[in-house]
């Protein structure tokens, strides 16, 4: 029975918007990404470059001489990048940093001239906003006044507070201009990771040493290696600590394997991928599977982690598992 | 020239309006009409609706007005009542609206109250809350009305005397409109949010933003009564709102780094009444100075000042304390609340409600 039940990944956001502009400069790795994990949310309305009302210019390049909103590029004014998802839906930080003002008093879906929202700060100079969230009151705020947070690290729930018309994040980039910070456009700069649009953790299943069941003498063990497709925006550097690509036990998560090898850094966490893996390469993770439980056959679920802030989706992995057949040591 | 902004609808929204399918069409492609033809639409047909008058206000931008006897709004089904409770709390009213119609949305803002004058003798209510076009409905004490359309409505406050408003379009324009003919005269582009609050001299209190929809900084701004300075009292922070006190001074309302912070403003000056810590929004601060109520995760919560601790009051939003200090009225999500500062309900209405501030004096 073949064990190739993998699914397709899902599409990768922006691939029309990528065949209007064409080819644009290099993508920047490991700067700035989508700030949420769900590779199919899509944009709604960009930044309007032109500060006259009832001219727009979107990040292609296009000037529409109208006051009418124009879907997937931008409405008049916008400072920001709209990305329409469910309420409570994760919101990421786009980038390393450090947390500037946090507000989560209003209502999830309370209209009003303000909304909840997260303000990070980069040590390149610039500042992210994640704006229309979820109240503190209902988990909306999962970050506080200085906190430092990792690229990738969930920061907040999504919501409709605010002057919101239909839940999404209002994601913006700000910039500093004497004491003030003004809004700029990241699909435009296309200098980061936003552009073309990457969430930062996903993955694609690619092949393994061993497609088929993996059998293993009891007692023994075996070396396996599974290589998957950094899809995300982010870099899997090799190493367990915080933010690090590694693979556990999944299904359910971090429990204790009975396939646990010498060479696991722990009962669950299986291994970390062996070498630093930019987005859209492949990376391996090899890791030793242990005969521990008597003569059978099993089944090990394993997903990545980025460590210590996201499960990867495991349906975008093809839902990676191990048949696993322990047989008897035949050696007198 | 500014243009109206048009409604932003998002995808996977409880709220969207037009979805297809699970997919999201643009209102344009959408068969709306332009803002040129539904302009050119409403001058032709609205002289023919019920043998009403119209006048065009040319100011800068046309906008439209249409008065209505009380008779007239009756058989339209858009009669506003103004219910005075002096008894209750002093410059108490309601304000009954007519029901939603088929296709409106509750709770972004049909048919909302937006101030009240300060002899309790007027309500602005907005047609619909946001960027489209919408309609400011000035709604006499006599049944009578004014329509007003504007593009876009926001927030509006009365001036002390109310012979105008100040009102706020859909996108961030200033706007003055004569409450008497329904003239209306574009101000100041802006963008301002915040409810504009007139000050005794005329000039109008409003929050300077970059940004409509996502302020995380916004300056307390004052504008000429012509529009033609504007002048800010505060630093580009997070100012959530300010309103003048019985001594003349102001308490502003800003959020900071730990919290949500009240100050009295005055001759320049900044000196803190109170910090509210973290997640204190809506603030309402007494007239007298001595009193701070504000909204925290559904809850009304009051302190008094410069001492005192803070306690719940009543479950609800946006507190708003009477003239004399001795009554808080919280919206309800089916109406609101008259609570007394110990907590006790006085009374429940099934309408909006506000505070008429001149109550006391204008009933002497």
């Amino acid at each position: 029975m073949s064990r190739l039940l993998r699914l397709c990944p899902k599409l990768v956001l922006a691939i029309g918007a990528t065949l209007v502009i064409g080819a644009g400069p290099a993508r920047a790795v490991d700067d700035y990404t989508l700030p949420f994990y769900d590779p199919d949310v899509s944009l709604s309305y960009g930044v309007d470059r032109d500060p006259r009302i009832g001219i727009q210019l979107d990040y292609t390049g296009k000037t529409w001489y109208d006051d009418d909103p124009h879907l997937g590029r931008v409405y008049d004014n916008h400072t920001g990048l709209d990305y329409p998802m469910p309420l409570f839906s994760l919101v990421a930080a786009s980038k390393e940093g450090v947390v500037a003002a946090t507000e989560g008093g209003f209502g999830t879906q309370q209209f009003g001239d303000f909304g909840n929202f997260v303000r990070v700060r980069h040590d390149d100079g610039r500042q992210t906003l994640y704006y229309h969230l979820a109240s503190r009151a209902d988990g909306g705020i999962l970050v506080g006044f200085n906190d430092d947070v990792a690229a990738g690290q969930k920061v907040a729930l999504s919501g409709c507070s605010g002057r919101c018309f239909g839940a999404h994040l209002h994601f913006e980039v700000l910039v500093a201009q004497g004491n003030d910070l003004v809004t700029s456009d990241p699909l435009f700069r296309r200098l980061w990771t936003t552009w073309p649009g990457r969430v930062p953790f996903l993955a694609a299943y690619v092949r393994e040493n061993d497609p088929d069941t993996v059998v293993v003498v009891w007692g023994r063990t075996v070396t396996h290696w599974v290589e998957f497709r950094n899809k995300g925006g982010r870099s899997w550097r090799p190493g367990i600590w915080p933010g690090r690509a590694v693979l556990g036990t999944w299904d359910p998560a971090t429990h204790a394997s009975s396939f646990a090898a010498s060479d696991w850094p722990s009962d669950w966490l299986a291994t970390r991928v062996d070498a630093t893996t930019s987005p859209d390469e492949v990376g391996r993770f090899a890791f030793g599977i242990r005969g521990g439980p008597q003569p059978g056959t099993y089944r090990e679920t394993f997903n990545l982690l980025a460590q210590g802030l996201k499960w990867f989706d495991h349906a975008a992995l093809g839902g990676f598992y191990l048949p696993i057949m322990v047989i008897a040591n035949k050696t007198p | 020239m500014t243009s109206p902004a048009r409604a932003k609808v998002h995808a996977s929204s409880t709220r969207t309006r037009r979805r297809v399918g699970g997919a999201l069409i643009s209102l344009q492609s959408a068969g709306r009409p332009s803002r040129q033809r539904r302009l050119a639409l409403l001058l032709v047909v609205a002289p023919f609706v019920g043998g009403l008058t119209i006048s065009t206000a040319l100011v800068q931008r046309p906008a439209q007005v249409l008065s209505l006897s009380s008779n007239e709004a009756e058989s339209r089904g858009a009669t506003i009542s103004i219910v005075g409770h002096p008894d209750l709390a002093p410059g108490l009213a309601e304000v009954r609206v007519p029901p939603l119609a088929l296709g409106d949305r509750p709770g972004i803002g049909v048919n909302r109250l937006l101030a009240l004058s300060p002899n309790g003798s007027q309500a602005a209510v907005a047609k619909q809350i946001g960027p489209d076009p919408s309609t400011l409905v000035l709604a006499r004490s006599d049944g009578s009305q004014v329509l007003v359309q504007l593009p876009g409505l926001i927030a509006a406050g009365f001036a002390s005397d109310g012979t105008w408003l100040a009102a706020l379009d859909g996108t961030g324009a200033l706007w003055r409109v004569q409450t008497d003919s329904g003239l209306a005269t574009r101000l100041a582009d802006g963008p301002f949010i915040g409810r504009p609050t007139v000050e005794a001299a005329g000039a109008i209190l409003a929050l300077r933003v970059s940004s409509v929809e996502a302020p995380f900084a916004s300056r307390l701004a004052r504008v000429s009564v012509d529009g033609s300075a504007i002048s800010y009292l505060t630093d580009d922070e997070l100012v959530y709102g300010a309103q003048p006190l019985a001594d003349g001074s102001l308490a502003v309302v800003a959020h900071q780094a730990s919290g949500t912070q009240v100050w009295r403003l005055a001759s320049g000056a900044r000196q803190q009444m109170a910090d509210l810590g973290q997640d204190a929004v809506n603030v309402a601060v007494a007239t007298a100075g001595d009193a701070v109520a504000w909204e925290r995760a559904g809850e009304v919560y009051l302190r008094t000042l410069p001492t005192g601790k803070p306690t719940r009051l009543a479950s609800g939003a946006r507190p708003r304390f009477a003239a004399d200090g001795r009554s808080v009225l919280v919206e309800l999500p089916d109406g609101s609340a008259l609570i007394g500062l110990d907590g006790r309900t006085i009374a429940t209405f099934t309408s909006q409600a506000a505070f008429a501030t001149c109550a006391e004096e204008c009933a002497s």
